[in-house]
């Protein structure tokens, strides 16, 4: 009888939750059969896939983390019950009021309360409409009361910031200049001095500066001189040697010249006395 | 496919929290409110796709675990406990949206989300966009049933044991797992109908 796991198996064999024994026998049925393995490979791809569905971040209420619900709870359960316990007890009022031929009036003579009489029509007693036009009435007086303060308020309030302001400005004003003269003064003196500084130090700056120059010049005189000095002993040793040179060749020339004359003479002197006569 | 942050490491140690939420200190309750809320939020808005329910969802399980920390028997089953109370509130909620509307069925609305998914592809050529991908994967989750959807994300996003499914659902483990099988198998071939494949979202 060939092995086939069922559902649960399978499961079991993707979530590993199965023996050793247990996940060979799966394994070896998947190998022998590929579509359940593909179907079994496929449930793991969507389990894959299933689980990039991210959170969405959410706050808890605080009324929720705050603890003290259960109490909310059950004093909003008593208020409840109390509300529901003075609408009764108003409804009982109510009825048994009317029940009684309860009637309360308020007129200009006072508060009359009674039991089952029949309410006298009375001139004096004020309807409905007679009070939301006293009302009206001292609702618009009322308004129009506040609104004059408000106007009044307003205009004094105006008046004083006025004045205050053009206080404040005077005052700001004659400290601004008492100020400035001040500073006038002192501000003079510091012009004085900086002009007694910078007058010094231009004096030092020239005198500083001539004396630099007229050492500089000095030097410069001097290293001139030395030089003049240096050339004009190089020239007259230039002019020495060469002089040196003209004379030893003018003693050569001589010495070649002598040396020529003595050899003309010498041949001269050896001619034969014959042909020299004949040649006459 | 779960990864565990330090958030998660946070929620899974709090024992000595819940214990003192338990003997109703409020501090420590506001504590495990803050802890455990965006996960509460993420799950519902999984299972119902929408901003608004699943808002009302967590709050709706907060103010119950406010009223009834006191009744948890163990630290330990903690987390199977909120789950509990987050999944009833969901099916209230989607009980509620039946009867709401008598126009509005669920298997009308679950052909209705089918259409709106199947309308959505994922196109490979263009650039792509984690939110893009974030949508469609919305999407397809709301093409499964209510049964296999609570546990698919209860699974693969909430990191729930198959005990702890099962605990929360009063359900065997087993049914746990058929459910799985059967919701990923679903959620496979509307993926392969959208052109979404591993080897896509890696290039």
């Amino acid at each position: 009888m060939s092995y086939k796991p069922d559902e649960v198996m399978l499961i079991n064999y993707l979530y590993g939750e199965l023996t050793d024994e247990e996940k060979k026998a799966v394994e070896d049925y998947l190998k022998k059969n590929p579509e359940a393995a593909k179907e079994v490979h496929g449930l793991n791809d969507t389990r894959s896939i299933i689980s990039a569905y991210e959170d969405k971040e959410v706050i808890p209420p605080a009324a929720l983390t705050q603890g003290d619900l259960e109490s909310r709870v059950t004093s909003n359960g008593r208020g409840w019950k109390t509300i529901m316990a003075i609408a009764a007890s108003l409804s009982l009022i109510l009825l048994v009021g009317f029940l009684t031929g309860f009637n309360a009036t308020y007129n200009k003579k006072g508060l009359t309360i009674g039991f089952n009489q029949d309410q006298k029509k009375d001139d004096s007693s004020i309807t409905l409409d007679q009070i939301e036009k006293l009302l009206d009435e001292n609702m618009k007086r009322n308004l129009a009361e506040q609104r004059n303060e408000l106007t009044s308020f307003q205009r004094a309030f105006q008046n004083n910031y006025s004045v205050m302001m053009e206080q404040q400005k005077n005052q700001l004003a004659a400290s601004i200049n008492k100020q400035f003269e001040v500073d006038k003064g002192k501000l003079g003196e510091y012009a004085r001095s900086l002009e007694l500084k910078n007058a010094e130090l231009v004096n030092q700056y020239f005198e500083n500066s001539g004396l630099e120059q007229q050492a500089y010049v000095k030097n410069l005189l001097v290293d001139f001189t030395s030089y003049l000095e240096e050339q004009r002993v190089q020239d007259r040793d230039f002019y020495l040697n060469r002089l040196i040179d003209l004379k030893l060749s003018s003693d050569l020339k001589q010495q070649e010249t002598e040396q020529m004359l003595a050899s003309i003479i010498k041949s001269v002197n050896n001619i034969p006395q014959e042909e020299t006569t004949q040649n006459f | 496919m779960y990864a565990e942050t330090i958030l998660d490491i946070a929620m899974n140690h709090s024992d000595s929290l819940i214990t003192q939420a338990k003997a109703g200190d409020s501090r420590a309750q506001g504590k495990l409110v803050n802890l455990w809320y965006k996960r509460i939020y993420n799950y519902a808005l999984r299972y119902f796709s929408d901003h608004d329910e699943a808002m009302d969802v967590a709050q709706r399980t907060f103010i119950t675990f406010h009223e009834k920390i006191w009744q948890l028997k163990d630290s330990e089953g903690f987390k199977a406990w909120l789950y509990r109370i987050a999944s009833n509130h969901c099916h209230e909620a989607v009980r509620k949206m039946n009867s709401a509307s008598q126009h509005f069925s669920v298997d009308q609305k679950a052909s209705d989300v089918k259409a709106e998914a199947t309308a959505v592809f994922f196109n490979p050529d263009k650039q792509f966009q984690r939110s893009e991908l974030n949508d469609i994967l919305q999407l397809a989750l709301k093409t499964l049933n209510e049964e296999q959807r609570e546990v698919v994300i209860m699974k693969e996003y909430e990191g729930l044991k198959f005990k702890e499914i099962a605990d929360v659902l009063s359900v065997s483990e087993n049914t746990v797992k058929s459910r799985l099988y059967y919701g990923l198998s679903h959620l496979r071939k509307v993926l392969v109908a959208k052109n979404i494949t591993t080897e896509i979202l890696q290039s």
